[in-house]
């Protein structure tokens, strides 16, 4: 399997959690880590390879991100930061949840970065009542024990309502 | 595999019927911890202990304290601020297994008309309410 890996025209096919086959050439797929192990150790051998934990929509995603960042050559960085930037432009929450997940499960570290810095960038410097908002959390918190827990870190409120 | 019948490469199917969106807590709490909530600063980790139970015992999983001087909290209240020695005693005293601390001050390069006393970014000293 080694001397297959080492040709880019091969392709393989990946298939999501709720049926849709994508068919992806190697060197796009070997920029998740599970995918080029599974290469590796030749356990790649079935004609599909079932990826249950992502769905459709995430698949289609991830897969875009690891084509631009499988074709771009090194010296072009700063393109590809530009991508990723517009990559998760306007992207929802919900959306970005699920790219850390299957990017934590394919084992793609520039994708999990990026999806996590972008989920951490959006509740910096928020109130918690706005992140409550953005995360669609319920405060399970009775009014005395959220004045509790506000009075325990009051410092860490200043200048916020 | 060169069999295959033609198969959509990239193509995100419409899904009006999708299932709800995933929240955030269907993700491993190792995943919200180390991979989301470790990128912010320690005074944001203080502060969304007020968001849930939950959010506050994430926040306990700490075990390094990163504060981070923010420019704008000097220069737009005016008002008392709460130094550094206090931030950091708090949070080791309610994390209880820290390991590092680490402090970083806002570039202020451009903003010559910061008062002079802030320069010790109240490390030592300060006002408290």
């Amino acid at each position: 399997m080694a001397s297959s890996i080492e040709n880019n025209n091969e392709k393989l096919t990946l298939k999501s959690s709720d049926g849709e086959e994508f068919l992806v050439e190697k060197h796009v797929a070997l920029q998740s880590t599970l995918l080029q192990n599974m290469l590796d150790s030749d356990c790649s051998s079935a004609d599909v390879i079932p990826l249950p934990k992502i769905d459709a929509r995430t698949l289609a995603l991830v897969l875009g991100y690891c084509k631009k960042h499988a074709d771009a050559s090194s010296s072009k960085q700063g393109e590809l930061n530009s991508f990723d930037s517009e990559f998760l432009k306007d992207m929802d929450m919900g959306a970005l949840f699920n790219l850390v997940l299957a990017a934590n499960f394919m084992e793609i570290k520039g994708l999990l970065d990026i999806a996590a810095q972008k989920i951490a960038d959006t509740i910096k410097d928020k109130p918690h009542q706005e992140v409550r908002e953005i995360f669609h959390v319920e405060n399970d918190y009775t009014p005395e024990e959220e004045a509790a827990v506000r009075e325990e870190n009051r410092w860490a409120f200043e200048g916020f309502p | 595999m060169d069999d295959l019948p033609a198969l959509p490469i990239l193509e995100a199917p419409s899904r009006p019927n999708s299932p709800s969106p995933t929240h955030i807590y269907d993700l491993p709490e190792e995943l919200i911890v180390e991979e989301i909530l470790n990128r912010l600063g320690s005074v944001d980790l203080a502060r969304i202990r007020s968001v849930s139970f939950t959010f506050y015992d994430f926040s306990t999983e700490f075990r390094s304290i990163n504060l981070h001087c923010n420019l704008d909290s000097y220069t737009n209240s005016g008002r008392p601020i709460t130094p550094f020695k206090i931030f950091a005693t708090d949070l080791i005293l309610r994390m209880g297994g820290v390991n590092s601390i680490s402090i970083s001050v806002e570039e202020r390069a451009n903003h010559k008309s910061i008062d002079i006393k802030l320069d010790d970014l109240h490390l030592m000293e300060g006002y408290i309410d």
